[in-house]
């Protein structure tokens, strides 16, 4: 083959059977072409996603809100029994309700009077006790006194000698300076100088003497008197305190008031009864067992009613406030309590985040603890955009929905995926409110049964 | 037959030619190349041609990596692509069966029937030839809309069936059949739908080829009248999926003309015959 046969096409030697073969492959062309139609049609059917969608709805977000928690008693109140007592019979049990007035237990009659007469035995060795102590505090009291006089006396003698010792002195004293002062100022005649001076000297002498004896008898009255006094001041102290006839009268005070309600007990034919209605929630003793100073019976006070406690989350406690009114409902009832008021919301400090919640539950509508639920549904503000917590998606800190849209393509009218930014207002646990480029009539997607995005285009599943 | 001998000057004739015919064929030679080469691979080649900068265009002659990921992804999961090639098949088939109907029978009697006026009218049947489509295309526009036509498949068929092309192409076959052949025809009583059907027909048919196959190449490469007179996407005809691919579809762009070119390649060669006669005789009658 030379060059020239290529360029003129020569190749193809035949050219009627190359017509041919050209037109059949065009036939074929056209046939295939026809086959992959179908087959692409076919995978596109297979391959586009299938979407539910749902509309916007104008609606209010309702929190339902289910609190699990205990059922507690307000207030408990104890039954105590004197002590020493023995139970005879035991007229209730845990869990009874009780009333005002209704016998809770009886005590031995034959015991208890055995006990009576121990207690008024004991009253008796006390008040002989007690006379004994009176007779002898009055013993004491008549020598005081007799060592108060005694004293009194001694120190009035004491100041009427030391006076009159003072007095003698004090004469002395002046007879040592008139002795002196008389004595004349010259020597006389038959005086020798000598003798006068000597004389002089002397009553000078006896005057300084004097003086002294003075002054030592002022001391020693000074001295006296203070020891008299004190000698007084003995006397009347008051005689060393004692409570033994307090103490003792305590004791009889006491053993008295044991014996009241010993005898009280006993006109009651040894029953106990409830003064407060309630139901029993603990007995501590059992027949035949001796009384204590603890409680007897412990019981749930109707009087003080009951009160839900539980905790709650953060999330619950944005939409729960104090005296929301909430159903409550007890695991041990059939129905529910309605429209308690919650009187208190806590933050725990526990660390945990939570909210610790309670109702009173008012008195009459349960008699016993237990476990329930607080039910509420509470309500946000209505809002005109609300979406199917489904439809929202996040891709790089931005929220959007996925809608369809009828798009007329090139295979015709299309439902195609667009993406509508929004902002959530404000979310429960299906529903979210959002704000943004949004109306009614717009198809959310809410499901697809592959992912999808932007552009794509998707079949509607009716609902 | 004693074959040529090739001296230097002819070996030298042909490898220019032959360089020549390299340059002419290169753009087919890159798009089926394109066709097989990765998405990743035609991105970094054409990326210069979307985006600003210094650097140019390249290609390479052959794929780094053969692959027929893009015929695949065109031929079974691109839907679009088939209700296209069937809109431009639905279009040039009723252009052309049209033009069967309207242009032969015109360009008959244009060329053999004797009518006041004939030639005025195919002066201007000449002048509305030789006007581009767009000096023509806000009176068309005004006329499909006149008609309701506009943004339906007859305002591309109508205008097209109405063609002045293969009247004027068919007319020189027509009037260059002798006349005394009609005359013999006529005398053995053949009446005038006899003698346009069963001589002249027959006697054009090359003609007649060569206006079809023109018109099939022409119509199935229509890009201007369906961008204005289809707003509807569900009516455009394949000439307008690769104006709607980007960089990123650029391996389906490859492969979408790789199959545009097929069907006109076999149509060239079905009626190359035709072809060459039909503007040969047309050329010399000229």
């Amino acid at each position: 083959m030379d060059l020239q046969s290529i360029f003129s096409l020569e190749i193809i030697k035949d050219k009627k059977s190359f017509k041919k073969k050209a037109i059949r492959m065009l036939a074929s062309f056209l046939m295939m072409m026809m086959l992959l139609t179908i087959l692409s049609r076919a995978a596109d059917a297979v391959t586009m996603a299938q979407v539910e969608t749902g509309y916007t709805y104008n609606m209010a977000l309702s929190y339902p809100i289910e609190i699990t928690g205990t059922i507690n008693a307000h207030d408990t109140f104890a039954v105590f029994s004197d002590e020493n007592l023995r139970v005879e019979y035991i007229a209730v049990q845990e869990g009874t309700k009780i009333e005002n007035g209704d016998v809770l237990f009886t005590v031995d009659l034959n015991y208890l009077e055995e006990q009576i007469e121990k207690v008024e035995r004991e009253i008796e060795r006390k008040e002989l006790q007690l006379d004994a102590i009176e007779k002898s505090a009055s013993y004491q009291q008549q020598e005081r006194q007799m060592n108060i006089d005694r004293a009194n006396e001694d120190y009035q003698d004491t100041v009427k000698s030391a006076q009159d010792l003072v007095d003698n002195a004090y004469q002395d004293l002046l007879d040592a300076e008139a002795a002196l002062n008389n004595y004349p100022a010259q020597p006389q005649i038959d005086w020798s100088d000598q003798q006068w001076e000597e004389e002089k000297a002397q009553l000078e002498e006896h005057y300084k003497q004097a003086q002294v004896l003075y002054e030592q008898a002022k001391k020693d009255k000074e001295e006296s008197l203070k020891s008299a006094s004190r000698q007084v001041e003995d006397a009347n102290l008051s005689l060393e305190t004692d409570n033994a006839k307090q103490l003792q009268e305590m004791d009889i005070e006491d053993l008295n008031k044991v014996l009241g309600k010993y005898n009280q007990l006993r006109e009651e034919q040894g029953q106990v009864k409830s003064d407060k209605a309630g139901t029993v929630l603990l007995i501590n003793v059992a027949v035949g067992d001796i009384t204590s100073t603890g409680p007897v019976i412990m019981a749930i006070d109707h009087d003080k009613g009951f009160q839900f406690v539980g905790e709650m989350t953060q999330e619950q406690a944005i939409h729960l406030r104090e005296g929301d009114l909430v159903d409550i409902n007890p695991l041990f009832l059939d129905g529910k309590l309605e429209e308690l008021s919650v009187n208190s919301i806590q933050y725990l400090t526990d660390g945990s985040g939570n909210y610790q919640v309670s109702a009173d539950i008012p008195e009459g509508m349960v008699d016993k603890e237990g476990t329930g639920t607080l039910e509420v549904t509470k309500e946000s503000d209505r809002y005109y955009n609300c979406v199917d917590l489904e439809a929202l998606h996040t891709q790089d800190g931005n929220i959007y929905v996925l809608a369809v849209e009828e798009s007329t393509t090139i295979l015709g009218v299309q439902n195609v995926i667009i993406e509508v930014p929004v902002t959530v207002l404000e979310k429960n646990s299906s529903y979210a409110a959002v704000e943004g480029n949004l109306d009614s009539k717009q198809k959310i997607i809410t499901r697809t049964n592959k992912p999808v995005k932007p552009g794509d285009r998707v079949r509607l599943i009716e609902n | 037959m004693r074959k040529k001998k090739w001296n230097i000057n002819d070996i030298l004739l042909y490898l220019l030619l032959l360089l020549f015919a390299a340059i002419l064929c290169s753009p087919v030679y890159l798009l089926i190349s394109g066709s097989f080469m990765a998405q990743d691979e035609l991105s970094i080649y054409l990326r210069p041609a979307i985006t600003e900068g210094d650097t140019y265009v390249r290609f390479s002659l052959l794929p780094v990596l053969f692959t027929l990921r893009g015929y695949v992804e065109l031929l079974l999961d691109t839907p679009e692509f088939f209700h296209m090639f069937w809109n431009s098949i639905k279009l040039v088939t009723l252009i052309l069966l049209g033009q069967l109907c309207i242009a032969v029978p015109a360009a008959w009697g244009f060329a053999r029937m004797k009518l006041k006026g004939k030639d005025m009218l195919f002066f201007l049947y000449i002048i509305l030839m030789l006007m581009p489509f767009q000096v023509t295309m806000l009176s068309n526009y005004l006329t499909l809309n006149k008609l309701g036509m506009l943004d339906t498949h007859q305002a591309i068929i109508w205008p097209a069936v109405f063609s002045t092309f293969p009247v004027f192409l068919l007319h020189r076959f027509f009037a260059d059949i002798p006349n005394s052949i009609l005359e013999a025809a006529r005398i053995d009583g053949a009446g005038r739908m006899h003698l346009f059907i069963k001589i002249g027909c027959p006697l054009a048919s090359p003609g007649i080829m060569a206006a079809m196959v023109l018109g099939y190449l022409e119509y199935w490469n229509l890009v201007e009248q369906p961008l204005i007179f289809l707003k509807d996407k569900t009516l455009w005809p394949l000439t307008l999926y690769l104006p709607q691919i980007g960089l990123e579809n650029a391996q389906i762009a490859f492969v979408s003309s790789v199959i545009v070119l097929l069907p006109s390649a076999l149509v060239f060669f079905a009626g190359q015959d035709h072809l060459e006669q039909g503007i040969a005789a047309s050329a010399v009658k000229e």
